[in-house]
């Protein structure tokens, strides 16, 4: 097996975890192969993080992805659900970015971050589509190289710069879960309605048309449609008059 | 709540950065439709999302086509033998050392300021004369005088398993002692000293602890 690991850097959760279990049986050789299979995503971390930290020591990165899988192998519960793979990332490279020299550039770079992060955010909002370069050079009095290369930043420190600036609404999984739950249960041209009306934008004659119904048709589906998500999301009687059920 | 509440999820849903869990599972194709449709369109709207989805994107790329060449087996192998105890991993020792050294200064610290003020003495020959611990517990140490023999034991004890095979040359006035933290149980890495009674400084507050 550590023979054909040497060759291909492919590995699954399954041959992680049994690695892993070998290794804190006392099979160093096994821990030898975890690193032979993740030693891609650390090399080519690096090189992202190089990119940008270029005064950083490319050995001392790798070795910091090392480490950062060996914390992982060292405290992963192998018996419980959850990636391996997912979690030696986080760790992989949430030590590389925590480095002294990479994290010079989270403190460089991080007015310019926040800058070009929150204007983006607004002008997103704003437009309702994705801003042009030159739009958000525009807005943030920055070159659209500037610009990019800050964007480049933003989406390559992606770790640390979520995790110090809370000017951007991220994602709240527990929100996407409960909407895409109450979403499931609608039936599917409800749910395509909603879909395509408040997450793509389209208006819903638009919609109408690409789903071979009528505007009417089309607007009793999205009426019942966001009754139904309101029923399932605040319960049944949360109505529109304003009375509340139990 | 009602429908402006439902309006407004539906409307704020999509200006939701994604998380990089949500991006990796869009690049991995395994969201169901529902979840895919969100993190599709705000892809389509933020070009920040849209950026990491490209380095996500050349991430498993690069995962994909890499071959392990022979240089890094052999590195592999030589930091898994530097895991070994007594052995040091160059950067990542040295940052644990350093690391380890901060704790040390404040509990020095601590011994300075008690033994600064007055004498100590147990009430009870077995008694414990000093403890400290650190502001996240994670390096514990207490002196205790020991019964009958009057002879001074200095524990160290700490749940950060990396400071196993630190070496640290301690001197309470003349005495000098050097121990290493070695691992004890699957959970601490502990050491102690023992300073006997005619070796044991009149001035308690003359201490220093070098880390190796």
């Amino acid at each position: 097996m550590e023979a054909e690991n040497k060759k291909s850097s492919r590995c699954t959760d399954e041959l992680d975890r049994e690695l892993v279990t070998l290794y804190r049986r006392g099979k160093e050789s096994a821990f030898v192969s975890l690193l032979d299979l993740h030693i891609s995503l650390i090399r080519y971390w690096v090189r992202v993080v190089l990119l940008k930290a270029y005064w950083a020591n490319p050995d001392d990165l790798v070795q910091e992805g090392r480490i950062g899988l060996w914390e992982t192998a060292k405290v992963f519960d192998v018996s419980r659900e959850g990636n391996f793979d997912a979690w030696a990332r986080r760790s992989c490279i949430g030590r590389m970015f925590d480095s002294a020299e990479v994290s010079l550039i989270k403190r460089a770079l991080r007015k310019r971050l926040k800058r070009v992060a929150t204007t983006q955010d607004e002008l997103m909002k704003q437009l309702g589509r994705m801003p042009t370069l030159e739009e958000l050079a525009k807005a943030t009095n920055l070159s659209v190289e500037q610009v990019d290369a800050t964007l480049n930043a933003l989406a390559a420190f992606t770790l640390p710069i979520d995790d110090a600036d809370g000017s951007v609404a991220n994602e709240d999984p527990y929100q996407s879960q409960l909407l895409g739950d109450a979403l499931n249960q609608l039936t599917e041209d409800q749910s395509e309605v909603i879909i395509r009306y408040h997450f793509y934008g389209h208006e819903l004659k638009e919609i109408a048309k690409a789903l071979g119904k009528s505007n009417e048709n089309v607007r009793q589906i999205h009426k019942r449609a966001k009754q139904k998500l309101r029923d399932i999301i605040y319960g049944k009687g949360n109505r529109r008059d304003g009375i509340r059920g139990h | 709540m009602g429908s402006e509440d439902i309006e407004q999820l539906l409307e704020t849903a999509r200006f939701k950065h994604l998380s990089e869990a949500t991006l990796v599972s869009y690049r991995d194709n395994q969201l169901d439709r529902i979840g895919f449709a969100l993190a599709d369109a705000h892809l389509k709207l933020c070009l920040i999302c849209d950026r990491k989805l490209t380095i996500l994107k050349g991430e498993a790329e690069a995962r994909e086509s890499y071959e392990v060449t022979e240089e890094d087996h052999a590195a592999n192998e030589q930091f898994v033998r530097d895991l070994k105890p007594g052995r040091k991993v160059g950067l990542y020792v040295q940052k644990e050392i350093k690391r380890f050294k901060s704790y040390v200064t404040d509990l020095l610290n601590s011994w300075i300021v008690l033994h600064s003020m007055e004498p100590v003495r147990g009430s009870e020959d077995g008694d414990e004369i000093w403890r400290y611990e650190s502001e996240d517990g994670l390096l514990t140490a207490w002196a205790i005088l020991e019964k009958k023999t009057a002879d001074l034991t200095v524990h160290f004890s700490s749940s950060e398993l990396s400071w196993e095979g630190i070496r640290m040359r301690f001197r309470l006035g003349q005495f000098i002692k050097e121990v290493t933290l070695e691992r004890e149980g699957d959970d601490r890495v502990a050491a102690k000293i023992r300073i006997p009674r005619r070796s044991r400084a009149r001035k308690m507050k003359d201490i220093s602890i070098d880390v190796l």
